[in-house]
């Protein structure tokens, strides 16, 4: 168990550079077996055969990446709307009293800060903050207390009615929200079997290159293009697969643009 | 207009002072900073009798007694840290440490500290001070963090306060930190680094800048715009304007024969005025406009207000 976490984090921190050094080897192969092939006899291989393989390769890798960007663009959705929540809740505050409306605020901020600089790094290895969770309690704590209420004098206005409908809502839909920020966000193993069936069907278009080409420099103008474009699906898979240990979500720059607004 | 900088030294503000009085020949002061530079004025200001409008201090010293000279726009630093305890009180801060400025507007807020507690049968658990334009603040961090209370409230200027607050968080303290308005919200969130802004509480003697829904935040922000686009939104910036917007008021009150005893019969008679949304009121026994004040807190990296 131990041997597999630690070989995930390795695989997690340079992924990328393994996988293009798996299809520089993989490149290397088929070379080679292109070249034992040729020196066996002569073959005569179509290289219109060529388009279909392409077409294959294609097709696989988008089926297979759909899967991993329909849930990158959850993870995108779970966080834009733990954004909004966060957003809503401190305007609709504004119909407490001053003292209740600036602790409730204040709170509020200090989860959303809490997220950009704690979770958000815990988050890259799938372990929720203590101090996130500490702040959603005492707002939670607050929200379930009298100082959540405006008075009884208050005005009815579009917002005081807002916020008598949806306050009640508003504490669990930002532990939802979290919810399913933490639980889509969490890391996921090297997809092993994937990336090796985009392995294979890569050796096998890059041996049919190979093998319909001849001449050196053509070979290595072969093996250059073959290896700037066709290992791009496995590595958005991999990528895609940890948009949050790779970058490609920022949490804590999301948060901060919350924070910098004046409220 | 004329002005001059008193870089918040009271000796140079006093030298202004006369030179405002006998060589320029103002008709009134507005808008001096600082209670020390204020106290070091007001002898050649009674002696002149050119009144003074608009002071950025909530210093009592020229609020009790009334100063018949003396006309201010603001609450005082007292109901500012009345609010204040207030707060921290009603929330479970119990444990209050005091650190103030080593001078006249330090000792006013050490004192509106104390009667705000004492009212609640407390009293500092440490009260420490600060010296002037000075950022050596480590020993005073040091002392505030070994008391461990839950907050701070600290009477001084920006930079004397950003220095305090990066060595209180680098000894480990947590406490609440609260400042009263005169620290200067959007400097002292400028002096701060970013990782120790947010959380920082001020107290506010004028209303959000960054509210248009009260109509004089509404024309102080097109009145920027207009004019000066760049410029952002501030709580000293609002305060300057509101306490213009009621020098006007009152030397349109005043009439068309100016005098200076014209202008304090004015500003003492013209009654109730609302600026929108914010209201003032003078009279001759009341020479404190406003009882406004509003708790702010600064939150994230860039420093921006809630309220």
């Amino acid at each position: 168990m131990v041997a597999t976490r630690v070989l995930d984090d390795i695989l997690l921190n340079t992924g990328v550079l393994i996988l293009y050094l798996g299809f520089v080897s993989l490149t290397f192969v088929a070379l080679l077996l292109a070249r034992w092939v040729k020196a066996r006899g002569n073959i005569q291989i179509q290289a219109a055969l060529l388009s279909p393989m392409g077409s294959l390769y294609t097709l696989t890798t988008a089926f297979l990446l759909s899967n991993v960007i329909f849930q990158f663009t959850n993870l995108r959705g779970a966080l834009t709307q733990e954004v909004v929540t966060i957003n809503k809740l401190g305007a609709v505050m504004s119909v407490l009293p001053a003292d209740q409306r600036i602790e409730g605020r204040r709170l509020l901020y200090d989860y959303g800060e809490s997220i950009a600089r704690d979770e958000a790094q815990t988050m890259r290895n799938g372990v929720r903050s203590e101090v996130t969770q500490e702040s959603i309690d005492r707002l939670r704590d607050f929200l379930s207390t009298r100082d959540a209420s405006p008075s009884k004098s208050i005005e009815v206005t579009p917002e005081s009615v807002n916020y008598f409908r949806k306050a009640s809502d508003f504490g669990f839909d930002l532990i939802d929200a979290r919810e399913r920020r933490l639980s889509l966000a969490a890391p996921q193993p090297f997809p092993v079997r994937l990336v090796l069936a985009i392995g294979v069907m890569y050796l096998a278009l890059a041996l049919l290159s190979f093998l319909v080409q001849s001449g050196a420099w053509t070979t290595l103008w072969v093996a250059i293009i073959l290896l700037l474009s066709a290992p791009v699906p496995a590595v958005m898979l991999f990528v895609y697969s940890n948009p949050i240990a790779s970058g490609l979500i920022n949490i804590t720059a999301t948060l901060e643009a919350v924070l910098a607004r004046s409220l | 207009m004329v002005y001059r900088d008193d870089r918040y030294e009271p000796e140079l503000a006093k030298r202004n002072t006369e030179r405002f009085i006998r060589s320029d020949k103002v008709f009134g002061l507005f808008g001096y900073v600082g209670t020390a530079t204020v106290k070091a004025s007001l002898p050649l200001i009674n002696q002149y009798r050119v009144p003074l409008v608009a002071p950025l201090t909530g210093a009592q010293l020229i609020r009790q007694p009334v100063k018949p000279l003396v006309f201010n726009i603001r609450a005082s630093y007292h109901q500012e840290i009345e609010a204040t305890v207030r707060y921290l009180l009603r929330y479970g801060r119990r444990s209050i440490a005091v650190v103030y400025q080593n001078d006249a507007f330090g000792r006013d807020g050490l004192e509106g500290a104390r009667k705000a507690l004492a009212s609640r049968r407390l009293q500092p658990v440490v009260a420490v001070t600060v010296e002037r334009n000075s950022a050596d603040t480590l020993e005073p961090a040091r002392r505030v963090a070994l008391a461990r209370p839950d907050a701070v409230l600290i009477v001084s200027s920006y930079g004397t306060v950003a220095s305090f607050i990066t060595n209180l968080r680098r000894q480990g303290n947590k406490a609440q930190v609260m400042n009263v308005s005169f620290v200067g919200s959007n400097a002292l969130a400028k002096a701060l680094q970013p990782e120790y802004r947010h959380g920082v509480g001020i107290s506010q003697v004028v209303p959000f800048p960054w509210n248009p829904r009260v109509p004089v935040v509404r024309d102080y922000q097109n009145t920027i715009r207009r004019n000066r686009s760049d410029a952002p939104y501030g709580f000293s910036s609002l305060e300057g304007y509101i306490s213009a917007t009621m020098l006007v008021r009152a030397l349109q009150a005043a009439g068309p024969k100016l005098t200076r005893e014209g202008f304090l019969a004015a500003m003492e008679t013209m009654g109730p005025v609302d600026l929108g949304g914010f209201p003032l009121s003078f009279s001759a026994k009341q020479h404190q406009g406003s009882d406004f004040v509003e708790l702010t807190f600064l939150v994230g990296r860039d420093g921006a207000f809630i309220h």
